[in-house]
């Protein structure tokens, strides 16, 4: 706590005193506080980098006296899993954002030059900011209360290998975005109107390239673990980083027109703080809490404090360059940037437009259940269909852009000549739209719109593609390639886009009975059982696919996760099994079965049955007897002691001893239900004879919590007020109204019984069970790697710039470009 | 007067932009509704129910179920075309959206908030 909150004082009083010395420096004789300035930026990064460096050590160390550390990590967490657990919760997630903004202002120190002290403070108010608000909600904090022995552990659904490595790219993409923005507020305090584009640009080329790779990794994140089968839901959180990276984009084609010909400084200036106050509005929309009703993703509330705070920063962030602007709005020179309707520079201007166009219409999607709170007492949120609304005209006009822009010479563009010269990539692209317009028409598949989408980002693709070819020969044609190559991806993602709206199919909970094949839109699928069993991390359906000439056997995740207490089963990473022209997805259908359900149906998949002390139950081959039931030796043993002696136990154990006969074999085992007051209730596992190459098992389910039955009894209540409101108890329309809650009343007395550990209830994995069923969600991803393969080209193409402008920005000025 | 066609352009497909936005925008919108009103809706709109938890039934393809309406006890009847959501039992409440036909609301989507121990609650959507 002590080390942890110092180290982050020291490193805002070292921010703090680095923005001073910056300004002092600035006056008449002030140059020698430069170095000093500069020790204090390597100051403060090093307070932030140890500060990080600690929390490490305390998770690795298993500090659980840390709030942090007790609330996303455990004793069984995995290595890397530790890692993850860093940023797995918000105040861990704040203080990456704050390291990678450490690590990039002291860069940004070493590379202004001269102008150090002008920019460096604008940014320093930035990193002061997100230290404040490290102070205010610290990771470093105690737990309230006795120290736990063991953790909360990381969310089972961000205990995943993506989790690694996606949020630093996110984040380090997230922090870059600041520098442009500092960039930006520093051109309009001192005047700096041409200068801070050439210093800006391979920033914001940065920015654009890490955050569009964070994007894409989510994106791929979502789709290959989830199972819900997409990967993008134009959800807050995703639209969080979308809106940043658009503007971006739009600023990349304003600089590249002021760099040209000192045209659209206005337009250069407004956007330039947009990317980092557009991630500030998400930020705190997603992390305030504002939205949790209308989100998939979950989010707790940082409290009220840096609620205020943020929506303050945020406010600021938004509004002060803004200001600036208009106060700066008569001396900043203007020079026409668009010399010819048709020209190179008109393309890049519309580009830009359009690009901030579909970011402030995200924006305003994204805001959409605050804006209308103003009229409506709930609010009201917007369906996704709105973003693909808007969406689909921006990216085929952009599409038509991405295709002819580059193709038009700077200042005046000949239009004749560029279209003789698109004749190659547009009679190609015709001819992949007829192959797939074709195929559509085999398949029955009629949409227009998307045929025209796929026809218009093919020829994106192919166009760009193009130019790329003969540029590769040169070292000075490579230096070049950037916006080419970038262009391609984009091309191909809206292209990868098209055809999968128009030939994915999807077939929900198809219920598949063990032995059986069942046909689905030509494929057969096949139940065959389970690689293991669900308490186990990797246990997986075996389901065979035959489709189309292909036989495999697809191994969807099914494992139920101790979490909270429960075992729950968390979305399970799907089975895909790629080829070269599309993916077949088979995720696993939701939950199974609920437990809570009915106790003594013996049922599919699993066998759920309750037994009494010294009963015997026979399910087809299986006979289970109950011999006995009772605490751990400590638990007795403290039980014996007295009820203060047994509540001081950290965990102890229910087991219960069953006889188990399948066919001839007989066996006794004991699964036991694990019970840690202070985090919950875990199943341990027995394993039951059955037949060869199968691993049965038998599990003790906990008796329900005092909450699920509460629950079930105000819905009896309820139930019988409502019926009052009928008639008086005893009437006839009393009891008719009453009549189909019954079964309330029945389930609502078992679980009073099984509280009492009078009756036991148990279940069966994997034993033979001719009528078991699973439900399994098919679907076809046709051509899906073209997404793929379209991101990771953008955001090489934003790297190959970035090298480029960042010579640029490094070599000394010279005469306009 | 040749100079002003750039910018007058732009205002023109800004202010096309704009409208086609907010058509967009409007259009989609689905605000939450009393079961009552609801019923008598046309687009899309959101209810918001406790779950009846002896109304579920799977069925192939999607499930079926009954939303109580907190305060007046109300009942609407909801089917849903996609995969019983994880812990759907476990829910406190569940909004969905989609539109009443017939004799119960279809839903193309739920949102379904689960009681969670430590952060208070939690909400998870489901369908598309």
């Amino acid at each position: 706590m002590l080390l942890g909150n110092g180290l982050l004082v020291f490193a805002l009083t070292a921010t703090v005193l680095a923005n001073v010395l910056f300004t002092v420096s600035r006056r008449k004789g002030g140059e020698r506080l430069r170095p000093w300035a500069g020790r204090s930026v390597v100051a403060g990064a090093l307070g932030i980098v140890a500060a990080s460096v600690w929390l490490m050590t305390l998770i690795a160390n298993h500090r659980f006296d840390i709030h942090y550390v007790a609330e996303y990590t455990s004793k069984a967490s995995a290595t890397r899993y530790l890692v993850a657990a860093f940023w797995g919760g918000q105040e861990g997630s704040i203080l990456l954002w704050a390291f990678w903004t450490a690590v990039l202002g002291w860069v940004l120190s070493r590379k202004s030059g001269d102008r150090t002290a002008w920019v460096w403070p604008v940014f320093g108010v930035v990193q002061a900011y997100l230290l404040g608000l490290l102070l205010l909600k610290s990771p470093f904090r105690p737990v309230d209360g006795p120290i736990p022995l063991d953790g909360k552990g990381l969310n089972p659904l961000l205990q995943n290998p993506w989790m690694v490595i996606h949020p630093p790219i996110l984040f380090l993409g997230f922090a870059s975005t600041a520098v442009p923005a500092a960039w930006t507020v520093h051109a309009l305090l001192h005047k700096d109107w041409d200068g801070w584009v050439k210093s800006a640009f391979p920033w914001t080329l940065f920015s654009f390239a890490t955050l569009g790779f964070g994007l894409s990794l989510g994106g791929y994140w979502a789709y290959e673990t989830l199972g819900w089968g997409g990967f993008w839901a134009w959800d807050p959180v995703e639209n969080t980083s979308l809106v940043p990276w658009l503007f971006l984009t739009a600023m990349l084609h304003g600089f590249a027109v002021q760099r040209r010909n000192g045209g659209f400084r206005i337009g250069n200036l407004l956007i330039g703080a947009l990317p980092f106050a557009a991630m500030n509005y998400g930020t705190f929309l997603t992390r305030t809490g504002v939205l949790s009703d209308f989100s998939v993703h979950s989010f707790s509330s940082l409290g009220p404090d840096a609620y205020k705070v943020m929506l303050g920063a945020t406010l600021l962030v938004a509004l002060a360059p803004l200001v600036l602007l208009v106060l700066r709005w008569k001396g900043i020179p203007r020079d026409k940037a668009i010399p010819a309707p048709v020209s190179r520079e008109a393309g890049f201007v519309a580009a830009a437009l359009l690009l901030a166009l579909m970011g402030l219409g995200v924006t305003l999607g994204m805001s959409a259940p605050l804006i209308t709170k103003l009229w409506m007492p709930k609010g009201a949120a917007l369906q996704a269909d709105y973003y693909n609304q808007i969406g689909y005209p921006l990216g085929l006009v952009m599409a038509v852009l991405m295709s002819l822009t580059p193709y038009l010479a700077w200042k005046t563009g000949d239009a004749g000549d560029a279209l003789k010269r698109l004749w190659p990539p547009y009679i190609a692209a015709i001819l992949c739209t007829i192959a797939m317009t074709g195929f559509a028409w085999k398949l029955g598949i009629r949409k227009p719109w998307m045929v025209l989408l796929f026809a218009t980002s093919m020829f994106t693709t192919l166009a760009n593609a193009w130019l790329v070819a003969p540029r590769l020969k040169s070292s000075g044609g490579r230096r070049t390639l950037g916006g080419f190559v970038a262009h391609m991806g984009a091309g191909m993602t809206l292209a990868g886009v098209a055809v999968l709206v128009a030939f994915s199919t999807q077939h929900e909970a198809v219920p598949l009975v063990k032995g059986e094949t069942k046909e689905v839109a030509g494929t057969k699928l096949t139940y065959l059982g389970s690689t293991s069993h669900p308490f186990e991390r990797d246990n997986a359906l075996r389901i065979k696919v035959e489709s189309g000439g292909l036989a495999w056997e697809a191994n969807p995740r099914y494992y139920f996760a101790n979490w909270e207490g429960k075992d729950t089963l968390f979305a399970n990473p799907p089975a895909i099994h790629r080829q070269w022209y599309g993916d077949t997805y088979l995720a696993l259908g939701g939950e199974q079965e609920e437990i809570m359900d009915d106790p003594d149906r013996a049922s599919t998949p699993n066998n759920q049955f309750s037994l009494r002390r010294g009963e015997t139950k026979i399910f087809g081959d299986y006979s289970f007897t109950l011999e006995d039931v009772g605490f751990d030796d400590a638990a007795r043993e403290a039980f014996k002691k007295g009820r203060s002696e047994f509540e001081k136990l950290v965990e102890f154990q229910i087991k219960a001893v069953a006889t188990v006969r399948y066919r001839d074999t007989e066996k006794v085992v004991v699964p036991a239900i694990r019970i840690v007051p202070k985090t919950g209730e875990y199943s341990i596992v027995a394993e039951i004879p059955g037949p060869d190459g199968n691993r049965t098992i038998l599990r003790f389910v906990p008796p329900p919590t005092p909450r699920q039955i509460e629950e079930v009894e105000g819905m009896w209540q309820q139930a019988v007020a409502e019926a009052k409101t009928k008639g008086q108890p005893g009437t006839p329309a009393f009891q008719q109204a009453l009549m189909p809650s019954v079964s309330l009343k029945q389930r609502l007395d078992q679980m009073q019984g099984l509280t009492t550990y009078q009756t036991l209830r148990f279940e069966t994995y994997n034993a033979p069970d001719e009528q078991e069923v699973v439900f399994v969600d098919l679907s076809t991803k046709p051509f899906i790697w073209l997404v793929w393969l379209g991101t990771l080209l953008y955001t090489l193409g934003g790297l190959v710039a970035y090298r480029r402008r960042a010579t640029e920005a490094s070599e000394p000025a010279t005469a306009k470009a | 007067m040749k100079v002003k066609a750039g910018p007058i352009a732009g205002l023109v497909v800004i202010a096309a932009s704009l409208a086609f936005g907010g058509a967009a925008f409007v259009r989609n919108l689905t605000p939450y509704l009393p079961f009552a009103e609801a019923r008598a809706a046309t687009g899309t709109v959101q209810v918001m129910g406790a779950l009846d938890k002896t109304s579920v039934q799977l069925v192939e393809g999607g499930l079926r179920f009954t939303l109580i309406e907190k305060g007046t006890g109300a009942r609407m009847p909801v089917v849903f075309g996609h995969t019983k959501p994880a812990n759907f039992m476990m829910a406190i409440e569940i909004t969905a959206i989609g539109r009443y036909e017939g004799d119960a609301f279809h839903a193309d989507k739920l949102l379904v908030k689960c009681p969670s121990k430590y952060q208070g609650t939690e909400t998870k959507s489901y369908g598309r």
